[in-house]
């Protein structure tokens, strides 16, 4: 099984490659990746290019001391007959490695506090989405969307019933066979995800119903804890159609590694046709389906 | 008149209680109870690493093979509560109870009975701790930071409570005990700035531990009056705001943090210029450094919550007041580099624990201040990348500190030599495997695995598996260093020196090996030259 | 080398640092209290 596994993992390595050489958004984590991915939103690149950078700087910084280190290390060894010396004060040098960390820093701090001040403003959005954190599932309803108010559209979201019978203890199934087409979906799909216009401001509202929950959607760039009693803003405006996987990160009890996120991003037509579809839904009277859900994943799992 | 002569008159009269009990458990004595310290660090270190390695077993490939999710969480949360609480801080006091006196020439700490209390509450505050893993409903399972609502859905808060209750007293009783000794016992002569490094940084981090073990002793009070007596502080259904909670909690941890790295910072100013036999770079800068490092650890406690959904000035102002940390703590790099630049440097196994710390730590430190930026924090946040992030400065910074104090000092201690070759064997597998462990969860962190979690898409199925092989194999080699002491303790053939290492200054290397049951009775003559740090102006 | 010590007994230094170590101990018991109760207070400064 093992080698079949490394077997698999190098094919969609090589898969992988190909498709960030095709300039293909990053819908979900990769085998082997090893760097934040871009994201498939306007905002995203600011987290991905501010990793970048302080990476570079700290690798620079890193070669720099270490190179040092490695060079007194082998030319002033006693075994080659060094003799120490005495001097153990320099104030010239002090003052240089005080004064160009706090450039590098303020460099930083700058480009920091730009992308921090963009992700803050969650104002002139064209549409808005309530999320709600419970253990261990998310709700979605749907608030407004162009200016015209949305009622009676929102549904909870959980892990999907391929992952959940998979995850069980000593289930005996092969979590590499979870599949959707060729990705493999293993403990990020849902049931329902969560469907999202392209090329729309999005505004997310964010609160739980128990405990703490964070929601994370790498694709966003940012993820925001869900937190009862307290309502938190955040904004996506995504720029590629695509399914964007994601997770809860903030421990909320033992099923806190099976509560995933997904989104959908459809493009503007789509995603009318779907609301709408949603809407003719929610008026009919029986909406039986949706309450069957919320009810399951309670019983039998209380820690 | 030599010293050595004057104890060993001193030790006719009372040397160490022959009874076994009275020497252990009535011991007011600082070198035992310092031992008693890192024995019992040492045994809460594999107690906490045997919650790692299961934790590494679960991890090993995706599915869950071995335990229940919850199971998991209580692993998660017992390994870093009996790491934290049980094996750092008790491993760094238990330095600070052997050497400090011996360092700054004094006879012992300067409350002796308290000495005693504050380590004995500690075994059984742990036992109080580890026994609700056996306990109807499990123990601990909602991290080790407990943050409400989660923390108080657990039948075992009580204990824990009661149990942090009790470390936190320890640590306060041990804190008053270090500040007490330092500031009234020193020898004449011992100047403020005379002192060695290891002393400074212990007296700036005794003044953190009485500032905020307080401030967690209050955090853990609330809970318990929220879960058991109806108050509402963190109930937002009575007024209260669970985020509150993470604010006093984090003014708590975040100083916490450098409870654990300032003592480490002083041990390798010790051990860095013994091997280099070159007086420490910047003195004073250093001890500056440490004192900045220390107020600054105040000021930075939200950059814990950036995701909590701050005000934008709060993340601005926790953002820069972080990424400021960073100038010190460099400083203190440059002038660990700098001491060793133009030195006489030879390796043996503590120098060797010391030059990985200095890289490895700077590495956890690099980690910090990407960790810092806030844009880059909203991805990396509870990911994997900030486990990879406080293990690199936790256990190839503070544990490779200790385990470089413990081979630095414990020819002093036992009277015998270490077997250097079982050392470098000890060294080699430590640094290679505790990179192979942690250096790839950095990549799942950044491919998006979010921390606490007991299974993961297959994507990350890789690095989780170099990960947790990395993981047994560093925890089996610290099987080695038992080897180690034991031999050293019991077997080893080889006497030391007084002086043990050839550039090796300060008091403490002025007494016999092994160090006698007591010490400077009579406050010794401090003579400039004998000491790492007497001609502060040089 | 070893150290020399004074053979003076301190008799009176012992004296002066009993209460050198009973003020610290006083003042390092207020800021533990200080801090401990801060905690609380917290939560009206936050509201």
């Amino acid at each position: 099984m093992t080698s079949g596994g490394i077997r698999r993992s190098f094919t969609a390595a090589a898969a992988l490659a190909l498709a960030s050489f095709g300039s293909v958004a990053l819908a979900a984590p990769g085998p082997w990746q090893l760097n934040m991915e871009r994201g498939a939103s306007t905002w995203s690149p600011v987290a991905y290019h501010l990793n970048n950078i302080s990476l570079a700087v700290c690798t620079v910084i890193g070669v720099l001391v270490f190179g040092a280190m490695f060079v007194a290390m082998f030319r002033f060894r006693k075994s080659r007959g060094a003799v120490a010396e005495k001097w153990s004060h320099n104030t010239m040098v002090e003052v240089i490695w005080t004064t160009i960390p706090v450039l590098i820093l303020i460099t930083l701090a700058y480009l920091a506090t730009g992308g921090l001040t963009s992700w803050a403003d969650t104002t002139g959005s064209q549409m808005t989405v309530k999320v709600t954190g419970y253990q261990w599932k998310w709700r979605y309803d749907y608030v407004d969307y162009m200016g015209k108010s949305i009622d009676k559209v929102g549904f909870m979201s959980k892990l999907d019933t391929q992952s959940d019978q998979t995850r069980q203890l000593g289930s005996g199934m092969d979590p590499f066979a979870v599949k959707v087409g060729d990705e493999s979906t293993y403990l990020l799909n849902v049931d329902k995800p969560l469907v999202v216009p392209v090329d729309t401001k999005i505004r997310f509202v964010i609160t739980s119903g128990d405990v703490i929950h964070s929601w994370w959607v790498p694709a966003t760039g940012w993820k925001i804890d869900a937190i009862p009693g307290i309502i938190n803003a955040a904004w996506a405006n995504f720029t590629t159609p695509g399914t964007y996987r994601g997770q809860c990160a903030e421990l909320c009890g033992q099923d806190h590694g099976f509560m995933p996120i997904v989104v959908v991003v459809k493009s503007k037509a789509d995603f009318a046709k779907w609301l709408a579809e949603q809407e003719t839904q929610s008026t009919a009277p029986a909406a039986t389906p949706q309450t069957a859900q919320v009810a399951t994943p309670a019983g039998g799992k209380q820690g | 008149m030599s010293h050595a002569a004057t104890h060993d008159h001193h030790d006719d009269h009372h040397g160490a209680p022959k009874n076994f009990f009275q020497r252990w458990v009535m011991s007011t004595n600082h070198k035992d109870i310092g031992t008693l310290y890192l024995i019992f660090a040492l045994t809460m270190f594999f107690i906490g690493g045997s919650f790692a390695m299961g934790i590494r077993a679960e991890l090993f490939k995706p599915g869950m093979q071995l335990m229940q999710p919850y199971f998991f969480n209580q692993l998660t949360t017992m390994h870093a509560l009996v790491m934290i609480f049980g094996a750092i801080m008790p491993a760094f006091v238990g330095l600070g109870n052997w050497m400090i006196p011996l360092m700054v020439g004094a006879p012992d700490m300067a409350l002796p009975r308290m000495n005693n209390l504050s380590f004995w509450i500690l075994p059984f505050a742990f036992i109080l701790m580890l026994s609700t893993l056996f306990m109807p409903g499990g123990g601990p399972a909602g991290g080790w930071t407990m943050y409400p609502p989660l923390a108080l859905q657990s039948d075992s808060l009580a204990y824990v409570v009661f149990a942090v209750h009790l470390m936190g007293i320890s640590s306060i009783m041990g804190a008053i005990n270090i500040i007490a000794t330092i500031l009234n016992m020193r020898a004449p002569g011992m100047d403020l700035l005379k002192m060695p490094v290891f002393v400074w940084s212990w007296l700036i981090t005794a003044f953190l531990l009485i500032a905020v073990m307080p401030v967690l002793a209050g955090a853990v009070t609330m809970l318990l009056t929220d879960k058991y007596f109806g108050t509402n502080f963190f109930n937002p259904g009575g007024g209260g705001d669970p985020v509150l909670y993470q604010h006093i909690f984090w003014f708590f941890g975040h100083p916490e943090v450098y409870i654990m790295i300032l003592p480490a910072f002083g041990i390798i100013s010790e051990v860095v210029p013994t091997f280099a036999r070159k007086p420490i770079f910047g003195y004073k800068a250093m001890v500056f450094a440490i004192a900045c490092i220390a107020f600054l650890s105040f000021i930075v406690w939200a950059h814990h919550m950036f995701a909590v959904g701050l005000p934008l000035g709060a993340e601005i102002f926790f953002m820069y007041a972080t990424m400021l940390i960073s100038v010190p703590t460099g400083v203190k790099v440059f002038n660990w580099v700098a001491t060793m630049w133009g030195g006489s440097m030879t390796f043996e196994t503590p120098m060797l624990f010391s030059l990985a710390f200095i890289i490895l730590f700077t590495i956890g430190g690099f980690s910090g201040l990407m960790l810092a930026l806030v844009p880059a924090d909203f991805q990396y946040h509870d990911t994997y990348f900030v486990v990879a992030h406080f293990h690199y400065v936790l256990v190839t910074g503070a544990l490779f500190a200790i385990i470089s104090a413990a081979y630095y000092w414990m020819p002093k201690w036992t009277g015998n030599m270490y077997s250097e070759f079982w050392g470098k064997v000890h060294f080699w597998n430590s640094v290679i495997w505790v990179n192979v462990l942690f250096f790839p969860q950095h990549f799942l962190g950044l491919a998006g695995m979010p921390r606490r979690i007991p299974d993961y898409n297959v994507a990350f199925a890789n690095f989780n598996m170099i990960s947790s092989i990395g993981g047994f194999l560093f925890g089996a080699t610290q099987l080695i260093f038992i080897g180690v002491l034991i031999h050293c303790a019991f077997f080893s053939k080889k006497k030391a020196t007084d002086r043990v290492w050839e550039g090796a200054k300060g008091l403490e290397w002025t007494v016999p090996s092994p160090a006698p049951h007591h010490t400077f009775e009579v406050p010794p003559v401090i003579n400039d030259d004998e000491l790492a740090h007497g001609h502060v102006n040089d | 080398m070893k150290q020399e010590t004074t053979r003076s007994p301190v008799a009176d230094g012992d004296d002066s640092r009993r209460r050198g170590v009973r003020r610290t101990v006083t003042v390092l018991v207020a800021i533990v209290a200080f801090f401990f109760l801060i905690s609380f207070v917290q939560i009206v400064l936050m509201k």
